[in-house]
């Protein structure tokens, strides 16, 4: 019993985890129709400014490495996708390409390609005792930090004014405009806000790794667009059900699965996945087009 | 208000308006007709921002617009009830008739959605949900005040009774005589050609990207080719 709650916390911290990272990109391909490549980018940046912050107490690191990622997100809208905006899907991807594979370069030329070590507080790595169970302060964080950030932009998306415009725009843009919504606006509150959760997940990863490297955003960004994908293109809800289930299924499976084939987890996963686009082509949450009743 | 001068739209190499000059005076209701590909559509594209001209002139209110973007062009005066409505299906009816106030400042909001729900009554059953749940004469009603809640000095309908019953049909038109007696103008783009001509003050036909015609009932029932073709009418003496 106690090893399955064990299981059921781990699941449930990596599903909250992953749930972050898909809204980052569900929110941009919403809206720009782009599958930002260059989001797992941001996260390595969120790293670096963690490790180029260490000595500043947690609290002014955190909001410094936050701040730095928005700032990073702003200037790769500016010069990279504002240019091809409009372009189509294939342009954008590229597109995101370069931006990814340049970041990371960059990264590499300034940084080296090895990995450096980030120390971040002792009680991040604590355990509490829960009767026989045993609980790592980052697993509650993890999950803590993802229920407060998804109510918060559930409500932002839902009450104001700039998140009703964001979903309006995120179902058809062009329709957006013509309603008088700024295209420019919504584009930046875009960025800014899927930087934000960047940088959040920046830190949650490099708390739990205690490293950062020049590639650490690209096995996450994968995970993201997977998410994105079963939970339905274009569903902001559906990315961050996608994000939980992909944790969950993540962690069963490194659970359930005899040990002799636990090296194939990955595929059995993704085998997974594609089981539930068979049965599910539009993702989990399907984006809801007008019934055309007469 | 609105004056086209030779204006072609392409799409890449395809010309989907090639030579089209109109104008529309303040107060007037304007029906623009034609077969299918004539380039109504696009023509309304182009005056709304979301395709750019590729030759002539866009004058609204006696400044070019030619090149500006379509939210600018709403702050200017300009809103389009699009073909198919599209009205936000995952949005609430509210929210959809909340979207375009945030564009407008020193205006109440509230008073002004009010407004809208005397004109189309049945949009207070559906306020709080989803407008995508709604059939598509009452999304097509939406769409309208959505556009009117823009602030329009000129409201641009493409094929607003596409799709839709009969009855449906006489609400759409019903609303639209409502908009004349409170002096919108309007510039309407239909399939429903006899309706169309009918109805406006004014009509254009518009054939493979050009004018082909253009006057009052009266006149365009004078001309013997547009009545056989376009308008189903015996033409005049």
């Amino acid at each position: 019993m106690t090893q399955t709650l064990q299981h059921v916390i781990d699941a449930v911290s990596l599903g909250s985890l992953y749930a972050l990272i898909a809204l980052g990109v569900a929110l941009i391909f919403g809206i720009m129709n782009l599958l930002n490549f260059a989001y797992g980018e941001l996260i390595m940046i969120g790293g670096y400014a963690l490790y180029f912050l260490r000595d500043l107490p947690f609290a002014f690191q955190a909001l410094g490495a936050i701040a730095v990622v928005v700032l990073a997100s702003v200037l790769i809208e500016r010069i990279a996708f504002r240019p091809v905006r409009g372009a189509n899907a294939a342009v954008l991807l590229v597109t995101s390409f370069a931006v990814s594979f340049a970041l990371q370069s960059l990264a590499i030329v300034v940084f080296g390609a090895r990995a450096k070590g980030v120390s971040l507080p002792s009680w991040l790595d604590d355990s509490l005792a829960i009767g026989s169970l045993r609980v790592s302060s980052l697993s509650l964080i993890t999950v803590g930090v993802a229920v407060v950030v998804l109510v918060t932009f559930a409500i932002f998306l839902k009450r104001s004014p700039m998140g009703i415009q964001m979903r309006a725009a995120a179902e058809s843009f062009g329709t957006a405009r013509l309603m008088g919504v700024k295209a420019n606006s919504v584009i930046v509150a875009a960025f800014v806000l899927s930087a934000l959760l960047a940088g959040i997940v920046a830190i949650l990863v490099v708390a739990q790794g205690g490293t950062v490297s020049p590639t650490m955003g690209s096995s996450l960004v994968l995970v993201a667009f997977v998410a994105t994908i079963i939970g339905g293109m274009g569903s902001l809800s559906g990315a961050a059900l996608g994000g939980f289930l992909l944790g969950a299924l993540t962690v069963a499976l490194q659970v359930l699965l005899p040990e002799s084939l636990r090296p194939y987890r990955d595929a059995f996963l993704y085998g997974a996945v594609i089981v539930i686009l068979v049965v599910r082509p539009g993702g989990l949450v399907a984006v809801r087009s007008a019934l055309e009743r007469v | 208000m609105l004056e086209l001068d030779g204006v072609a739209v392409r799409y890449g190499r395809t010309e989907a308006v090639a030579d089209v000059s109109l104008h529309v005076d303040a107060g007037e209701v304007i029906g623009l007709i034609g077969p299918n590909g004539a380039g109504k559509s696009t023509l309304l594209a182009a005056i709304s921002g979301q395709r750019r001209a590729a030759r002539g002139t866009i004058t609204f209110q006696g400044r070019a617009i030619d090149g500006e973007t379509p939210e600018r062009l709403v702050r200017r005066g300009i809103a389009l009830v699009p073909e198919g409505r599209q009205i936000f299906a995952t949005l609430t009816v509210e929210e959809n008739l909340r979207l375009p106030t945030f564009a407008r400042r020193d205006v109440d909001a509230d008073a002004l959605i009010e407004r809208e729900l005397e004109r189309f009554p049945i949009l207070r059953t559906y306020l709080h949900q989803h407008a995508g749940r709604m059939s598509g004469g009452e999304q097509q009603m939406l769409a309208i005040s959505r556009a009117l809640l823009c602030g329009p000095r000129l409201l641009m309908l493409d094929e607003p009774s596409l799709g839709l019953a009969p009855k449906m049909i006489d609400a759409v038109f019903a609303a639209l005589d409502s908009l004349r007696q409170e002096q919108v103008t309007v510039l309407l783009v239909e399939q429903n050609a006899t309706r169309t001509v009918a109805f406006a003050d004014r009509s254009y036909v518009l054939v493979h990207g050009r004018v082909a015609a253009q006057g009052t009932r009266e006149e365009l029932a004078g001309l013997e080719e547009v009545t056989s073709s376009y308008l189903g009418l015996e033409a005049g003496p």
